[in-house]
């Protein structure tokens, strides 16, 4: 089975980002800017890698982007993943364009499975899957926290938020996009990612004129701005966690705070506490 | 001329030939299996360079006279004393009697004669003194941490055996001969009445059987070196002689150009001074005794580390080299200079290497990667804490006399910022000029190479060394007993090589100079927990308490465990990161000792331990009756 895997390099979530006014764009205030790879298209590596591992086959890493991006698909590479293709390019196009620019590769590698990633975590519009089987004219399974392969069909677990899981099956080429939950990603040691040889990058030159007219969208951005604030209330930190847990409480603001309380008495006295104690928390409302 | 006896009384010619073949050929298997051992040993991975051969030479001898590691346990001390001087003795004698026999050196009559049997004899007592103690320990079980091994028990009665068939054969020959008035082998003279009875016949007889069942004893003694613990006679002193540079705990720095991966997967992967160490075990237990996870209840016992490598049949569970808290403990106290805590960086970066580490730690080791610190908070705000202390943050290539380096607690965790800011508050105090690195400052690398990620801590390491080195500085302050570790020992390694000095040391000098004068204060009784990686990791252990004492009104109070001995707080060897329940416990156990001092605060010179003793004290419900502060904020509150 050929499975190829569309990577995307984003800004690591953690870093200080502000807005670029000129640009539309948001921008990371570091010393040097941190890059990591998309989680969920993580997941979809991984994801790939076990496929293969099962069923035998070959797992190709795709990205779009500039030159510092191959630094996701060296991960790739040492990962696993059998071969990796790097259209480069400076301009960040819309979710047709990348689709577009995409589907040319994909096209040649013809694989059996193409995976990626539900959304980025900068852009995040969600549409590049989309456009992608459209450009390629596969059947698209969105939504992704489980996949496998029987035969020439590929079985596919959705998540339909509120803990509901739809599974669906869909015949063999398809898109599958994955969410950051179908896979545990596996650690990529510093040591191993610097054993991996440039020079198995194929790199292909990204070319927007290329493209068709059908393929420039409508979309443009109006303007960028932070998103409203919620106050969140950070609790003291309870003492009976561990301090390890505390430790990243107070760096990180947010552990989950294993709490309870034990109610005594009779059976009435103990379903009035329980009620009361549901609407404190806000759980009950009425 | 004077007493002397035939050697070799009573046994026959062709007996004696046998002899000689036999304990040759055992003398030679064994010769041969050592060496075939030896050379597995060089087949071993390269390692760091061995050098100052004179310092450890000193260190064999003075741990052969008796004033060494062993003698840290004083039972211990006295049961391998006794062994050693009693079976030098008899192994002298042996080639003693030897040379007489074959080369015909006669010098053994007269007082020599004399005096040589009374040495040998009680040489042979003291060596079954010692054995006897060894298996009181192993058998009773009294001395809680030396294993109970039935093989251990096995040798010893073995042993036994081969020293008292010596003895009766003395006794046998002494009765047979009647020479009564030959009583300076005390011992042997006086098992010769068991024989008074036996009738004079049969007396060269049962003299014969006795020494063919000695000599049969010593050659399978010879067998048994390679095979049982008897190896250490070989292999310890060798690892004594040629362990690599480095303080105990040092981990090896492989050079990651090459094209082998870093770690342990098989025991292959090992140095060869690793795979030294490992035959130069003597399940003695003393690092299981002191190993701060084992006594907390992990599935972590540093000897069976040795000892599951040294078996080459299973490996080492994770469950057991991750709950390892880099204390070194087990590396300070083991007497032949084994390293646990250097195979448990091994097995780490084996289990790095293959991509098997916990989602959190994984998350941890990324972020020291991408932003330079282990709770993956933005580099941007790494000054943040000192915005507002108007200290001087180093522009790229301004040259720096002292440069404070913060480390990470100190930057971003709220404890860590107030020990910086404490050390800042003295040092403008005392009108010292230093500068900070600001922003430019990485983690050192210490939390991702007690994980075993070794390319992560030399990227780290590469980068923070290219930016001391651009600042040139005379002198690097920290008051991070990691931070002070890394920069001041491992660093070197990769060319990075800088006068380093940790808070405690440089606090201490300033008030010698009388650059801080102290005056009043708010405690009284206290106690100091010793930071592993300063007191055993690098020998500071006078200058917190030099502090301590400038403080008024306080009094000292040390725990049971004090300096180069301290009880981990639990918080080292990334266990911040692990988040084991283990290293909880061990926080526990160090806070009850410290509770049991009655001291109202604890000092410490360390952020981690700060950290660990505090939540420890909150979990204990004792944050109202103890309080653990860094020196330098008690410093601080002492001269303001
Ligand atoms: S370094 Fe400390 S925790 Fe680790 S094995 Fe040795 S004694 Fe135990
Ligand atoms: S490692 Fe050292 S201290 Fe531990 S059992 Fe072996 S010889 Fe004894």
């Amino acid at each position: 089975m050929r499975i190829a895997v569309c990577l995307k390099q984003v800004p690591d979530a953690a870093s200080t980002l502000v807005i670029d006014h000129a640009t539309m764009r948001v921008v990371q205030a570091e010393p040097e800017p941190v890059y990591a790879l998309n989680p969920p298209d993580r997941s979809a590596l991984e994801v790939a890698l076990r496929l293969v591992g099962r069923h035998g086959g070959t797992v190709t890493a795709v990205t779009l982007g500039p030159s510092e991006s191959e630094a996701v698909l060296i991960q790739a590479l040492a990962r696993g993943a059998d071969g990796a293709v790097h259209l480069v390019g400076r301009e960040e196009p819309d979710a047709p364009a990348k689709a577009a620019l995409l589907s040319q590769v994909l096209r040649d590698l013809a694989p059996d499975l193409i995976l990626l990633g539900d959304r980025s975590q900068d852009a995040g519009d969600g549409q590049v899957s989309a456009w992608l089987a459209e450009a390629l004219a596969l059947p698209l399974v969105a939504g992704c926290v489980g996949v496998k392969v029987e035969g020439s069909v590929v079985v596919a677990e959705r998540n339909l938020g509120r803990g509901y899981r739809q599974v669906v099956t869909c015949p063999l080429p398809a898109v599958v996009a994955v969410e950051t939950g179908a896979a545990d990603p596996c650690y990529v040691s510093v040591y191993a990612r610097s054993r991996v040889s440039a020079g198995r990058v194929r790199r292909v030159a990204a070319d927007l004129r290329g493209l068709g007219e059908d393929d420039a969208t409508a979309v443009r951005v109006l303007g960028v701005g932070p998103r409203r604030i919620r106050p969140k209330r950070l609790p003291a930190p309870d003492p009976r966690l561990a301090a390890a847990d505390r430790l990243q409480l107070a760096l990180q603001g947010g552990v989950s705070e294993r709490k309870g309380r034990l109610v005594s008495g009779t059976d009435s006295d103990v379903v009035k506490e329980i009620v009361a104690f549901l609407q404190e928390e806000g759980i009950l409302t009425t | 001329m004077g007493p002397t006896r035939e050697i070799l009384w009573n046994v026959p010619g062709p007996v004696r030939l046998g002899m000689y073949l036999g304990l040759f050929l055992c003398l030679g298997v064994t010769v041969g299996t050592l060496a075939w051992r030896l050379r597995r040993i060089l087949l071993g991975r390269p390692d760091g360079p061995v050098g100052g051969i004179g310092q450890r030479v000193r260190e064999l001898l003075v741990e052969v006279l008796g004033r060494g590691r062993i003698w840290r346990d004083p039972f211990a001390g006295a049961m391998h004393g006794a062994m050693f001087w009693g079976f030098l003795v008899l192994f002298a004698a042996t080639i003693a009697d030897a040379l007489e026999h074959q080369a015909s050196v006669r010098f053994l009559h007269g007082w020599v004669y004399r005096t040589f049997k009374l040495v040998v004899d009680l040489g042979g007592g003291l060596f079954m003194v010692g054995l006897l103690l060894a298996l009181w320990q192993r058998i009773s079980h009294r001395r809680r941490h030396v294993p109970r091994e039935v093989t251990e028990v096995v040798l010893l009665v073995f042993l036994l055996a081969v020293a008292g068939t010596g003895f009766l054969l003395e006794g046998a020959r002494i009765a047979a001969t009647s020479a009564w008035e030959e009583w300076w082998p005390l011992i042997g003279w006086s098992l010769a009445h068991l024989f008074e009875r036996v009738s004079g016949d049969s007396l060269p007889g049962m003299h014969l059987a006795l020494w063919l069942i000695h000599v049969i004893a010593v050659g399978a003694f010879f067998l048994l070196i390679p095979w049982t613990t008897l190896s250490h006679l070989l292999f310890s002193p060798l690892n004594v002689l040629l362990r690599p540079e480095g303080p105990p705990g040092l981990p090896v720095t492989p050079d990651l150009s090459g094209l082998e991966r870093p770690g342990a997967r098989e025991v292959g992967e090992l140095t060869w001074s690793e795979l030294l160490s490992l035959e130069a075990c003597t399940r003695c237990g003393r690092c299981v005794a002191v190993c701060p996870a084992t006594a907390a209840g992990a599935p972590l016992s540093p000897m069976s580390v040795v000892q599951t490598l040294k078996r080459r049949a299973v490996w080492v569970t994770p469950e057991e080299f991750w709950a390892c808290t880099s204390c070194g403990a087990c590396a300070w106290e083991c007497p032949v200079s084994v390293d646990p805590l250097r195979l448990v960086v091994e097995l780490r970066r084996g289990a790095v290497e293959g991509g098997q580490v916990a989602p959190h730690v994984a998350r941890a080791l990324e972020a020291l990667y991408a932003h330079g610190n282990p709770g993956g908070l933005p580099r941007s705000q790494r000054a943040d804490w000192c915005r507002d202390l108007g200290v001087r943050l180093l522009r790229e290539g301004e040259p720096a006399d002292i440069l404070y380096w913060v480390g990470c607690a100190g930057a971003y965790d709220p404890a860590g910022q107030s020990v910086a800011r404490a050390v800042v508050s003295l040092l403008q105090r005392a009108g010292v000029s230093f500068a900070l690195l600001g922003v430019r400052e990485r983690c050192t690398g210490e939390p991702a190479r007690r994980l075993g990620e070794e390319g992560c801590f030399q990227h780290l390491a590469r980068l923070n060394i290219a930016t001391l080195k651009g600042h040139a500085p005379k002198l690097v302050l920290t008051h991070c007993p990691h931070c002070f570790q890394v920069l001041r020992r491992e660093y070197s390694s990769l060319g990075g090589t800088f006068a380093v000095v940790h808070h405690t040391e440089f606090l201490a000098r300033l008030l010698q100079d009388g650059r801080l004068r102290s005056s009043r204060s708010g405690v009284d009784l206290l106690t100091f927990h010793d930071p592993c990686q300063l007191a055993r990791g690098n020998g500071v252990v006078e200058a917190p308490r030099q502090l301590l004492a400038a403080v008024p009104g306080a009094e000292l109070r040390e725990m049971p465990r004090a300096k180069e001995r301290a009880l981990c707080c639990g918080g080292g060897g990334g266990q911040m990161w692990l988040g084991m329940a283990s290293s909880e416990r061990i926080s526990l156990l160090r806070l009850d000792e410290a509770i049991a001092t009655n001291a109202r605060t604890v000092a410490t010179a360390c952020p981690y331990c700060r950290v660990m003793l505090e939540s420890a004290a909150e979990a204990r419900g004792a944050q109202g009756s103890v309080a653990v502060k860094d020196v330098a904020e008690l410093l601080v509150e002492a001269v303001s």
